[in-house]
């Protein structure tokens, strides 16, 4: 992916949260190659799940992940795994995607720029974007469900599945109006 | 004896001593500070092939999850240790101070530095594979069972027979469950009757579910020791002198709670076993704490209360303690009250959590003089306040074996003076358990048998027969009247007892034999014999078994065989008066009257006083005489 992706302006960016970053040029695929995940106009809706090889939060949340990305890939949305320690390999993440069966797109984001494009702060936390006019616009960040309420205290099961929820109004064509939920899970941590 | 068997999030507290941080001036650094903890605290679960998700071992791992360990020690998630400092003094005690907690923020609030290289501590030391050493026996479970990816944690139970043969002592149990990432806590529960074997041939799959294991016991050894693992716990050697009897044909139960990781996990646990020469000397008990009839709890209710009490009758020193409940539980205390009144805290738990359920050993024993009495209240909230209710909405919530059930118990490990003693605390404990429970089987049919210990045969008769009513088929109960029967002289009634329990359950070899032996006392010899062969067949090296049989081959003129049964009964047990003098008369009956006399002077040697034996030492070396 190469040059300035049109459609995209500065302002957006610099006002508002919610807006994603210019052009990007550090998010990496596994074989090394950038990659943009956010969407451009016309493009499909984007999720990206920030997630880490040892989390065992994250790991938890695999076969959801599983199924939600086997429901609404149909529909159009398009699934990334977001891995933000930039000392996680590919060759740990490959086999990370493996061991979970986590057969999606993963990118690694060595310099923080998906995070600090949706502050994200720990894994498991997702966060859902829609192309516009303006450039990629994030609709929602945060739990893929309530299960964990807090470190050591989870619900047997959720009662709001939230990332479910925000996907079926994508897929049903409603408007959104952005919003976050808390996410529980493994920190994670700023770059050096 | 029946037995029940089956890890909490502390919450801070202000009276911690004032922190004693460095001075202000001077810079907080991993190398010199914060190491020291981490690695006393933290590295024994978090580090490769233990049960934490990450390591925190060097400055590199400790750094990158900076924020999450201030916060988690700060919440004082981490390390995990439920009880309340101050209520109970504990071995392995896992609790950072204030001061430490302190510490740790003020580090990564500084930027979270690591100091000169000069001031790095070694890194810590671990010992790798069996904590204890190469066990004496390794037991591993025949098949491998796979923990599903997701979904609820798993409570499954799986029987490991131990090999080998006669009787060892056991002075330390070690568990290796697999993947400690999966298996959150084990106990192991030691069944020699094979109820939980039966049990497991009736659920399809690789052991069987369930929370809780009920097994039937008839003795207090082994049941009476806590043998529990869960991650980051060193491997327990009992104390001297408390090492505790593994008979041949025993099987381990291990009831273990299992956690979905995301992925399946196959886990095949291994038990190492390390043996001693010492036979026990000192013998403790459990006494559970429990009232589960009463757990009956409204949806909605946040303050439900379970207590129960036992009155020691006895002087005993406390070993441990092993509180219990499901997920409605929230506070759990445990306490004792002195004659003099005075108040003593076992335990308390304020933020009972299942996952980190443990067993809790005194770092002291704690003495309680006859009289004491043992106290459990626990607080149960059935609220959607409550994240972790298992139903949702809430509903009424009672005792059972289910994670949506709740119980409530106080396990309480105690050491009397006295091996007998604990025929005292069970004759108590029972008749609690029946104030509780009117007509209970269990408390009647083991009241029974602690009355029978005591030399209370007609009281203990009596017991039998209540738990008879409450079960009319229970063969343990058929097998144990028809002991007490014989015991007390009434042989034909206890003749019919053992009868019963032989019909009732086939199999059930204590019967065969008790009935055998009891034919062989009525005199019906011919018809004891096929009781009485089995028996041998079953337990080769008895020698009353061998020498029932051949008292009764004798009786029934079968001499030559009789002979060689009660030879090798005089082998196994050179000390039985009734198998020299039946040797004796099988030989006097074929003429060899000098090794006749050499059997009946051997048992005199052991009773000498023993009148059968006195006549017929004198008619055989009459006999001699006059030939």
């Amino acid at each position: 992916m190469t040059g300035a992706i049109p459609g995209r302006s500065l302002p957006e960016i610099m006002h508002s949260s919610w807006a994603a970053a210019l052009a990007l040029v550090s998010a990496l695929d596994l074989a090394g190659h950038p990659v943009d995940p956010l969407p451009r106009p016309g493009a499909r809706p984007a999720v990206l799940v920030f997630v880490r090889t040892d989390c065992p939060i994250a790991n938890r949340y695999a076969p959801e992940l599983r199924r939600l990305r086997d429901r609404f890939a149909r529909k159009g949305v398009a699934f990334w795994l977001v891995y933000p320690d930039p000392s996680e390999t590919p060759a740990a993440i490959r086999r990370h995607q493996r061991d979970f069966g986590l057969g999606f797109h993963a990118l690694r984001d060595p310099q923080h720029e998906l995070v600090k494009a949706t502050q994200a702060t720990v894994t498991p936390e997702t966060a859902v974007f829609v192309a516009s006019a303006a450039g990629p616009r994030m609709v929602y960040r945060g739990r893929i469900d309530d299960r964990y309420v807090d470190f050591g205290r989870s619900r047997p099961v959720p009662t709001s599945r939230d990332l479910r929820e925000v996907l079926q109004a994508l897929a049903a064509g409603s408007t959104l109006t952005p919003r976050t939920t808390p996410a529980v899970g493994c920190f994670i941590a700023p770059l050096e | 004896m029946l037995l029940v068997a089956g890890g909490a999030c502390g919450r801070a507290r202000s009276e911690w001593a004032t922190p004693s941080l460095p001075p202000p001036a001077e810079a907080v650094t991993f190398n010199r500070d914060v190491a020291p903890i981490v690695h006393r605290n933290c590295a024994p679960c978090h580090r490769p092939g233990e049960a934490g998700p990450f390591s925190l071992l060097t400055y590199a791992d400790v750094r990158k999850r900076a924020d999450q360990i201030a916060r988690v020690t700060a919440r004082r998630y981490m390390p995990p240790w439920p009880p309340e400092p101050g209520y109970g003094e504990f071995v392995g005690e896992r609790r950072l101070g204030a001061d430490q907690i302190a510490l740790l923020q003020r580090w990564v609030r500084e930027g979270a530095p690591e100091g000169p290289p000069v001031e790095a501590p070694a890194p810590p030391r671990f010992t790798e594979g069996w904590q204890l050493g190469p066990p004496d026996l390794v037991v591993e479970m025949g098949e491998t069972y796979t923990v599903p990816a997701e979904g609820g944690d798993v409570f499954r139970n799986f029987v490991l027979p131990v090999p080998g043969k006669g009787t060892r002592y056991v002075r330390a149990l070690e568990l290796r469950p697999g993947d400690k990432k999966v298996v959150h806590h084990a106990n192991v529960l030691v069944d020699t009757t094979g109820s939980a074997r039966r049990r497991d041939a009736r659920d399809p799959g690789v052991g069987f579910a369930g929370m809780d294991v009920e097994l039937e016991s008839d003795r207090f050894e082994p049941d009476s020791h806590f043998l529990f693992w869960k991650p980051g716990t060193a491997a327990v050697t009992e104390p001297p002198g408390m090492a505790w009897r593994l008979d041949e044909g025993t099987d381990l139960v291990l009831n273990m709670h299992l956690q979905p990781t995301g992925k399946p996990e196959p886990i095949r646990p291994t038990v190492g076993l390390y043996f001693t020469a010492e036979a026990p000397t000192k013998f403790p008990m459990l006494l559970q704490l429990e009232h589960d009839g009463a757990i009956d709890i409204p949806p909605g209710e946040s303050h439900f209360v379970v207590v129960d009490h036992y009155d020691l009758p006895v002087d005993v020193e406390v070993l441990g303690v092993y509180p219990h409940a499901h997920y409605v539980g929230r506070d759990v205390q445990g306490s004792a009250t002195l004659p003099d009144g005075t108040k003593k805290w076992l335990i308390w738990i304020r933020d009972w959590d299942f996952a980190w359920q443990a067993v809790y050993r005194f770092a002291h024993p704690v003495f309680l003089p006859r009289g004491s009495r043992l106290e459990m209240r626990i607080t149960y909230d059935n609220s959607a306040g409550n994240v972790r209710n298992p139903n949702d909405p809430p509903r009424r919530v009672v005792a059972g074996n289910r994670s949506t059930d709740e119980m409530g118990h106080l396990w309480i490990q105690v050491l009397p003076r006295q091996r007998d003693d604990r025929w005292v605390l069970q004759e108590a404990y029972m008749r609690r358990r029946l104030e509780k429970y009117p007509g209970d089987f269990v408390a009647h049919a083991n009241l029974g048998a602690a009355l029978e210990q005591r030399g209370r045969g007609e009281e203990a008769i009596a017991e039998y027969r209540q738990a008879l009513r409450a079960r009319p088929g229970s063969a343990a109960v058929l097998n144990n009247l028809g002991a007490a029967l014989q015991a007390s002289g009434r042989l034909d009634e206890a003749i019919g007892r053992y009868r019963e329990a032989t019909r009732a359950q086939p199999d059930y070899l204590n019967a065969r034999h008790n009935l055998g032996g009891a034919l062989v006392q009525k005199g019906a010899f011919a018809e004891a014999l096929p009781y009485l062969r089995e028996a041998v067949r079953a337990r080769p090296d008895d020698a009353t078994d061998r020498n029932n049989l051949g008292g009764a081959l004798l009786a029934t003129g079968r001499v030559d065989e009789a002979m060689r049964e009660l030879r090798r009964a005089v082998e196994i047990d050179p000390d039985s008066l009734n198998a020299h003098y039946n040797l004796g008369r099988a030989l006097a009956a074929r003429g060899l009257r000098r090794e006749a006399v050499e059997q009946m002077e051997q048992a005199l040697r052991i009773a000498p006083a023993d009148p059968d034996a006195r006549q017929a030492l004198a008619e055989l070396k009459a006999g001699r005489a006059e030939n």
